[in-house]
């Protein structure tokens, strides 16, 4: 059994039993004062209709007599003669109880009943059919009759409208007026009777409700509901036993339990009259609901409360024991595989924080040992570079890496010349000192080179500097876009070697050659790679030493050609030897000069012109086409804007762009701030691109796209038609023209094939609502036929060659002149 | 200045008071002047708005506390009976020699009256012939009222006018004492009742409702229509067509009265022929004062109101005392309606 397992079947039920046995008491409690309440407040309700009753009974007695010592009343009374009392009296006499009934509407009925029973004057509030004129039979007047000393008080049911109501009446007894009031007896002259309705204590029954069963009601010595919330249930009968055992109860605040409608039910009653008694009824299922409500609150509660409690403790039972005794063990199984650096998160104060403290503290101490150690194995001792070991680690996980990412990698395998002549001459110590100094600049170099335009790197670079011989170096060099970048490493460390070291007080001069093995080039694993570099580090021995060879020859080449013209090139922008000519472009319909095309020509001094398409493709390669594309730009941008000042025109200059320009991340951001300091109106510019390099971009460059496009740059696509790509792939460029390469409109009038071209390409660009340009035309006929086609705009010798940028303002200024004579001439 | 010698004496500043119970606007003010300067006795006027008001206040009193009271026919029966009225001779009021017998009470000669007829009249309908769409000219019309005039009615709060005009309507004589006739008639009523605005007597003054038109039709007495119509020319008196009720009133003495020498005085005054056809031209009712009827102008008897052709006399009936125990059937069926 685990630990948590054990202490959870201990802390559980020491919890739960208390619980429990809390909860039972509670439960039992509250039910027993539930059902105490209940019969209290039953009682109380009783108490309230009985005194409510005996209030409204007492009220109309004493109103009984009041009505009955009225003298007008007793004029009615004493006045004998029927038509006096009918056509005089009675009128008035009802007005008098009618204003009564104004202030007491409960008394719904004033009568008076002779003595012989005949009902002799009726005041109603209510109309309905009398049904009785003599009452003399009737149980009220009998009672009246029997009792005439005094007032006489009956719940009965009105049989004129059936309702059950309070009778208050009593007899009333003159003397004759003249009659000596002390020898003479009153005589029994009637009875006046009040009829008082029972809705106020009936309503009183209907709402104090309990419930839909039960409740409240009223009952006659019959066991005949009066009273009731459920007006069907009026007028129904109770079982005889039940009313005999209520009529019982009524005295005393006594419970009786029985049945009533088939349902057990606890009953209390009071006594009224011997007419009508109060039930209140509380049902057992009633009870039972509300002991079955209070039995789930309680169990809720406590269900809430266990776990609530037992969350509590198993929360607490891992933070404070589980969880850190885990983290221990997870801690040691972590050192038995070796992670002697453990992140062991146990803090507390306790024993098991010491525990882990001290687990802690050897973890580092062991590491730190270790650590020791594996410095010792892995590195030289000389010079601290990483030994040959851990090259070989370094270079295993490069090529797995660079292989995976299809990244060019380069092993530079390094010979210093005439070491040992050092070590002869000057001893071993010298010899020691200068290999620290050889690994220094050689570290120095490759970490220069790392920082080298790749300052914004999310990964930091791998190059690796590494002594795995005597006098043997090897530098691993990663993420290369051009295998002749390893070449230019090492040509930079072959001349920090060539400056000459002091060591012991000596000026020495040595040399170093230099062997370069290219991933994927060469090979595609990490022992050719060293293997190979090696081979290559032969070759530059014999090649005259303090020198370096590729391992392929064709690199050797390569690497030879560009890195001269490379250094040329940078001689070239450093002496002003670029420059840029413009050739007009011409709108075909009005046939004015609409722009110029900007394009770079460079005069090399002792060679002369060398052809873009000869320096381009290595400024590419070597990177400089960045630099050379923002100086053409800038260069084109300060210039048209300068003419458009001077000519007070519009102008629109087109300038090349490489796919490398725009696959610089920077280059959306170039782009602005040269509109930006030149003030050209970015409407006025627009990009030329070659098919192949679009295509070749894809997805890369869209964002740089998107933001030439904002900017309200126009693109317009190069030498259309030498590519592959179809016109519906390329719609997804934000491309404006389209330009006809020059090798359709040379044949264009002679060649049936080229003419079909250079039409369809102008019909597919107009639906695809692009404007055509046509390049290289030389001829009237080519422009005819163009124009004729639907082609907008053209470039070529026949309207101008590339001019300088004298010649070209003079070219504009002309054009300008004749457009104001023609316009004169009109 | 024969007659001052018969009164006692009097001071200017306790001048001896008559009390006279009455209708409102009943008398012309210029004679009640005429007759306290004449007599030097001052009139004190109670009115009463509705016959039983009247008799509530002598029920209160058992008749006494006034000296002149005015009451109809069967009334004044039932007052005799109760003993509450005085004997009235020829030597106690000599101008009743100028009264028409024929408005005797039925069967009295005319040395055992208790009272003297003052004008008759009938009971009819006094309505707004410009507010109502079509005129009104039977009972039936109040009855049963159009939807134009509910709660725009007014009936007069009194057992005989009220059941007996339902009768009249129902086809029934005014003095029926079938029970089943009784029964019709308070269903009648019943049914009206809703569409009523009261049961009273409407106002005979310029702010009268019927003159300012809240009320709409109203039970009034013929001469009192005219009196209205004076305040406002569009309000119509009908006879309606079922018949009516025709009535006599009559100033009576209180058996109880201190002042009986002076109340003769007074009905003696008011029965002078001048006299008698100035208060009739005032009130706009008949007289049954022959010398004085010769005074009156030809307008006064040729107006159909005052002076009812003889179709309408002839479907007309007096109320007749009724039997104690139907008295008694009308009172609970009058209280049933009107309280």
């Amino acid at each position: 059994m685990r630990l948590k397992p054990k202490l959870l079947s201990l802390l559980i039920p020491l919890l739960l039993i208390p619980l429990l046995g809390m909860a039972w008491v509670a439960y039992v409690q509250m039910h027993e004062q539930t059902e105490e309440k209940i019969e209290r407040e039953l009682s109380t309700l009783l108490n309230q209709l009985k005194m409510h009753s005996m209030a409204m009974m007492t009220t109309a007695e004493a109103n009984l007599d009041l009505f009955a010592n009225s003298s007008q009343l007793h004029t009615y009374m004493l006045n004998e003669s029927e038509s006096e009392r009918y056509s005089l009296l009675q009128p008035s006499l009802m007005r008098l109880f009618a204003s009564y009934q104004a202030a007491y509407p409960e008394y719904y009925e004033i009568r008076i009943l002779l003595p012989d029973g005949y009902e002799d004057t009726r005041s109603a509030k209510v109309q309905y059919a009398n049904v009785i004129d003599d009452e003399s039979g009737t149980e009220l007047f009998l009672e009246m009759q029997g009792n005439q000393d005094k007032v006489i008080s009956s719940y009965q049911e009105n049989v004129d409208d059936g309702r059950f109501v309070l009778y208050v009446g009593k007899a009333i007894k003159l003397r004759d007026a003249g009659q000596d009031p002390i020898l003479s007896k009153p005589l029994l002259r009637g009875y006046l009777v009040l009829t008082v309705d029972l809705k106020s204590i009936g309503d009183l029954v209907t709402k104090s409700l309990h419930g839909a069963d039960g409740g409240l009601f009223a009952i006659d010595r019959d066991g005949v509901i009066r009273m009731h919330a459920d007006a069907a249930r009026i007028g129904t009968s109770l079982a005889p036993d039940v009313v005999d055992a209520l009529q019982d109860l009524g005295e005393s605040n006594a419970e009786y339990a029985g049945l009533l409608d088939g349902e057990r039910s606890h009953f209390q009653a009071a006594k009224i009259s011997d007419n009508l008694w109060f039930v209140a009824a509380y049902p057992e299922s009633q009870l039972r609901a509300n002991a079955d409500l209070l039995a789930r609150t309680v169990a809720g509660i406590t269900l809430l409360a266990v776990i609530i409690l037992v969350a509590a403790s198993f929360w607490f039972m891992n933070a404070v024991f589980i969880r850190p005794v885990q983290k221990l063990s997870a801690a040691a199984r972590q050192v038995r595989e070796g992670n002697l650096r453990v992140d062991l998160d146990v803090r507390s104060g306790d024993e098991i924080g010491d525990l882990a403290k001290a687990f802690r503290e050897m973890g580092e101490g062991l590491y730190a040992s270790q650590e020791q150690i594996r410095f010792h194995a892995y590195h030289d001792n000389l010079t601290g570079l990483p030994n040959r070991f851990m090259f070989r680690e370094h270079l295993e996980q490069a090529v797995t890496h660079a292989k995976h990412s299809n990244e060019i990698l380069g092993v530079l395998f390094a010979d210093v010349d005439g070491f040992k002549r050092v070590n002869d001459t000057l001893g071993h110590h010298a010899g020691d000192e200068l290999l620290k100094a050889i690994s220094e600049r050689v570290r120095s170099v490759v970490r220069s080179q790392d920082l080298m335009g790749r300052a914004g790197d999310p990964e930091p670079a791998m190059n690796v500097v590494s002594r795995i011989g005597g006098d043997e170096f090897v530098v691993l060099v990663t993420q290369m876009e051009y295998p002749v970048e390893a070449g230019k490493i090492a040509q930079r460390i072959i001349d920090v070697i060539s400056m000459p070291f002091m060591i012991a007080g000596q000026e020495i001069y040595i040399g170093i050659s230099i062997g370069i093995a290219i991933l994927p080039a060469d090979t595609d694993n990490a022992e050719d790679l060293l293997r190979h570099a090696d081979v290559a580090m032969f070759h530059a021995k014999a090649a005259g030493k303090n020198n370096f060879q590729f391992y392929s020859r064709t690199m050797n080449a390569v690497a030879t050609n560009t890195l001269a013209l490379e250094s040329r090139l940078h001689r070239a922008m450093e002496r002003d030897e670029l420059f840029l000519v413009y050739q007009p472009k011409i709108d075909l319909c009005s046939g004015r000069t609409l722009g110029v095309e900007a394009l770079i020509r460079w005069n090399h001094p002792e060679e002369g012109m060398i052809p873009p398409d000869v320096f381009i493709p290595v400024a590419e390669e070597v990177g400089m086409i960045n630099a050379i594309g923002e100086w053409v730009l800038r260069n084109a941008c300060q210039q048209v804007r300068a003419w458009e000042q001077t000519l007070a025109r519009d102008l629109i200059v087109a300038v090349n762009i490489s796919s490398h320009q725009i696959a610089n991340q920077h280059f959306g951001a170039t782009v602005q701030k040269i509109i930006h300091e030149t003030g050209l109106s970015p409407g006025h510019l627009e990009f030329e691109m070659t098919e192949t390099a679009v295509m070749q971009m894809e997805s890369v460059v869209d964002e740089t796209f998107r933001m030439i496009r904002d900017l309200g740059i126009t693109i317009s696509l190069d030498d259309f038609g030498t590519g592959y790509s179809s016109l519906s792939h390329l719609r997804r460029f934000p491309i404006n023209f389209l330009k006809i390469d020059r090798s359709f409109v040379d044949e264009a009038l002679t060649n049936v094939d080229d003419r079909a071209i250079v039409s369809a390409i102008i019909g597919m660009a107009q639906n695809l609502g692009l404007q055509v340009v046509a390049e290289g035309v030389e001829t009237r006929e080519q422009a005819d036929f163009l124009r004729e086609k639907g082609c907008d705009f053209a470039q070529g010798y026949f309207f101008g060659r590339p001019m300088s940028a004298e010649n070209i303002l003079t070219h504009l200024h002309d054009e300008l002149e004749s457009a104001a004579v023609a316009k004169a001439a009109l | 200045m024969g007659m001052l010698s018969i009164f006692p004496a009097w001071s200017a500043d306790s001048a001896p008071v008559l009390s006279v119970l009455t209708w409102s606007e009943y008398l012309d003010p210029e004679i009640v002047e005429a007759f306290q300067a004449k007599t030097g006795y001052q009139l004190k006027f109670t009115y009463f708005e509705t016959d039983e008001t009247r008799d509530d206040y002598l029920i209160a009193t058992d008749g006494s506390g006034y000296d002149l009271i005015m009451m109809n026919g069967y009334t004044m029966q039932m007052y005799q009976q109760r003993g509450w009225l005085a004997q009235i001779t020829p030597a106690d009021v000599p101008n009743l020699k100028h009264i028409d017998p024929k408005w005797l009470p039925r069967g009295t000669a005319a040395e055992q009256l208790y009272g003297v007829p003052y004008f008759w009249g009938t009971l009819g309908i006094a309505y707004r012939e410009d507010l109502v769409s079509k005129p009104i000219t039977r009972w039936m019309d109040l009855f049963d009222p159009a939807p134009e005039l509910h709660g725009r009615i007014v009936m007069i709060k009194h057992s005989r006018d009220l059941i007996g005009m339902a009768l009249l309507a129902r086809g029934h004589s005014v003095n029926s004492t079938d029970p089943a006739h009784l029964a019709e008639a308070r269903d009648l009523l019943i049914q009206q009742r809703p569409y009523v605005k009261s049961y009273s007597y409407v106002s005979l003054s310029e702010d009268s409702s019927l003159v300012k038109g809240t009320v709409l039709a109203a039970q009034v007495y013929s001469g009192d229509a005219l009196m209205l119509q004076e305040h406002n020319p569009h309000i119509r008196y009908v006879a309606p067509d079922e018949g009516t009720n025709l009535w006599i009133d009559f100033w009576a003495v209180a058996a109880k009265s201190q002042n009986k020498e002076a109340a003769f005085a007074f009905i003696d005054y008011i029965n002078e022929p001048e006299n008698a056809a100035q208060i009739a031209e005032f009130v706009h009712y008949a007289t049954p004062n022959l010398a004085a009827d010769k005074l009156l102008s030809d307008e006064h008897h040729a107006d159909p109101v005052i002076n009812p052709s003889s179709e309408i006399l002839k479907r007309s009936e007096f109320y007749n005392v009724l039997p104690p125990r139907v008295t008694r059937k009308w009172n609970a069926v009058f209280a049933e309606v009107v309280n």
